[in-house]
Order: C-alpha cells, then sequence, then structure tokens
C-alpha cells in the first residue's frame, strides 16, 4: 500500500480508503421537460470518513417562473441537505467501491417568492382590479430519510438513485400564499413529500 | 384529460368559493332556531340583478365585493325590508398554482335596518373557502 491513503486491517477483512466523492443530479434537468415552470439544479459532496460512514453535503437553487392569464408566480431560492449514510453492502477489497446505503438528512431551503399582474375580477358586482404580492422570504427546515445505491461504472465514474423520504420539522408561517414549490424539499403547501434523485458521481481517491 | 380538467374545475370552484354566509334564526327561550323565510328576494345595493328572487331561504350567501372595502344588501321580506351593510378587510391568497388567487375577507363592522331582523351576531369573522356560517340574524317572531 503506497502513502496518501489510511488502512485499516485489524480483522483482515475491513479495507478502508478515505475518498470523496462529487455528484450531479441528473433528473432535474430532465424533468424541465414535464414542468418547464420549475428548474432545480443540485450537486453533492459525500466523504468516507470511516469505514462505511460517508458524511453528505447536498446543495443546490430552485426557480419557478408561473404565467397564467390571470397572475404570474415566481420563486428564486437556494436549499441544501446533510447527513450520514451507511452502507451496508460493506467491503471486501479495495476494489470494491459499489455502495447500498441508507441514511438521514437534515434540510434547510430558503427562497423569495411573489406575484404580480393578478386581475382581481367579481362576476356579480362588476368590478375588477390588478394587483400584486410583493416577494416575501419563505425559511424550510425539514428532516429526511434516503435510501440508494451507488455503482462504479468505470473507474472512479458511478452511476446512483436514491429514494427519499421528506417531513417538514419547521418553516415559515405563512397563511395567504404558500410557495408553489420549496427548495430542495418538494411541493409546497404539504408537510410531506418522496422524491427519487438519479445522479452521476466522480470519486477523487485521496 | 378531459376528466382530469373536469376534475380540477370542480376542485377550484369548491376552492376559490368566498361567499359571506347569513343565516337567519328565531329566537325562543334564549336560544336561536334555525328559520326559513318564504318568498324573499335579495339584491346587492347599487346592483338591478337579484341574488335571490321570491325563493324560500333558511342561509343566504352573498358575494362581497372584492374591489371596495364594503358592499350592502337590500332584502325583501314578504312584508318589509330591511338593508345590511357590511363592512370588511381583504385579503389575497394564492389557493394552488391550478386553481389561482381568491380574496378572503375579515367581517370588521356590519350596519342594518331593523324592520324585521331584530339582531345580529357574527359568529366566524374569517370568510375563507370553509364552508360555514358567518352571520346569524335573528327576526322577529311575527315576521312574515
Amino acid at each position: 500500500m503506497g502513502e496518501g491513503f489510511a488502512e485499516d486491517q485489524g480483522n483482515n477483512d475491513t479495507i478502508f480508503r478515505p475518498s470523496a466523492r462529487i455528484g450531479f443530479e441528473m433528473s432535474y434537468p430532465a424533468r424541465i421537460l414535464f414542468e418547464p415552470e420549475t428548474e432545480q439544479f443540485e450537486t453533492s459532496i459525500d466523504i468516507e470518513f470511516s469505514k462505511n460512514w460517508f458524511g453528505v453535503l447536498e446543495a443546490g437553487i430552485l426557480g419557478v417562473d408561473v404565467e397564467r392569464d390571470d397572475f404570474n408566480y415566481y420563486s428564486d431560492g437556494y436549499f441544501f441537505r446533510t447527513g450520514l449514510d451507511f452502507n451496508i453492502l460493506g467491503r471486501e477489497t479495495l476494489k470494491e467501491n459499489d455502495v447500498v446505503y441508507f441514511g438521514l438528512r437534515y434540510g434547510y431551503g430558503k427562497q423569495k417568492h411573489g406575484a404580480d399582474n393578478i386581475i382581481v375580477y367579481d362576476e356579480y358586482w362588476d368590478t375588477s382590479y390588478t394587483t400584486s404580492v410583493d416577494g416575501s422570504d419563505f425559511e424550510s427546515h425539514w428532516g429526511e430519510i434516503v435510501g440508494g445505491v451507488k455503482t462504479e461504472l468505470f473507474a472512479n465514474l458511478f452511476i446512483g438513485w436514491s429514494l427519499r423520504l421528506r417531513l417538514i420539522l419547521h418553516e415559515t408561517e405563512e397563511t395567504l400564499m404558500k410557495p408553489y414549490r420549496i427548495a430542495g424539499f418538494g411541493s409546497g403547501g404539504e408537510n410531506t413529500a418522496i422524491d427519487f434523485n438519479y445522479s452521476i458521481f466522480y470519486r477523487i481517491p485521496f | 384529460m378531459l376528466l382530469f380538467t373536469g376534475c380540477q374545475e370542480e376542485l377550484c370552484e369548491e376552492l376559490t368559493e368566498n361567499p359571506l354566509r347569513v343565516g337567519f334564526y328565531i329566537e325562543e327561550n334564549g336560544e336561536n332556531i334555525p328559520v326559513e323565510i318564504d318568498s324573499m328576494s335579495v339584491v346587492g345595493i347599487g346592483k338591478e340583478e337579484l341574488l335571490y328572487d321570491d325563493t324560500n331561504v333558511g342561509m343566504l350567501e352573498l358575494p362581497l365585493d372584492v374591489s371596495r372595502d364594503s358592499c350592502g344588501f337590500k332584502f325583501y321580506f314578504p312584508q318589509k325590508t330591511d338593508t345590511l351593510k357590511v363592512y370588511y378587510e381583504r385579503n389575497l391568497s394564492l389557493v394552488s398554482i391550478e386553481c389561482g388567487f381568491v380574496t378572503f375577507f375579515e367581517i370588521l363592522d356590519l350596519e342594518m335596518t331593523n324592520n324585521v331582523i331584530k339582531s345580529y351576531s357574527i359568529e366566524e369573522p374569517n370568510i375563507t373557502n370553509v364552508n360555514e356560517e358567518h352571520i346569524f340574524l335573528t327576526v322577529y317572531p311575527d315576521f312574515d
């Protein structure tokens, strides 16, 4: 074994080599085809700091631009999630880099959203006016359970998917205009969300 | 797709309904008993189109003017008339991206004549898309 990485062969069946993996979420760009009003991009980094234990940081941005006949709605924000993954696959040799994992996340999102060109019309009184709702900040905190796989296609290049269950822990009190999409979470106005991610990763061995 | 659109329209109609609901009651032994008014007509003050035309009603659903902070209604009972003026605050709410915005109201004050209507109580000042009565109007025992 060369210098520059650590080894742990205390029981002869445990091999640990610290590494970092950067990832790019691939499903969000594809979702634009089906939801052209919502754009979200996300990257991640995970570091195996102890055998089969990974520290994870995921971060991204959200943009929403909805145009209707009687209103326009907009929202821009960012989010991050951080937590731990545990690889249940184990590893017998240094070459086995595939992982099947479960993990926990804490998520935080902040966005500004508002609406303009709102046309309010009353049929009986035959009155109408145009107004707007000024942009306001909306913050949310949530917990998340995640499970997924990461498979090494070529040397240090991985693809992977994950399934995520999210639960809002706290969010800005907003009774009149809840966000259409909460950055990094999912649909606004809901306390829970299920999400599916598909990503590619590049592993940087230390 | 058509079915989906139809369901969506129905759901939006339900979520954006925001009338002022006024129930009629008669007082008996200190209790409010629901009562039905026969042959009643209602019109918005300043309008010609009737909201109710010679109808038997126990509860009225009245549209508040979304462009002003007050509006009034004239009640034509079988024998007499009364007017009701409602003062309110307006709050725009985004129901959903599919259904758009709706105006919710908070009742601030009421003014009325007392020919048939004896008294009123504001039971629920917030008028939203929740289906509930907002105002109880108690009528005199000999209202008809």
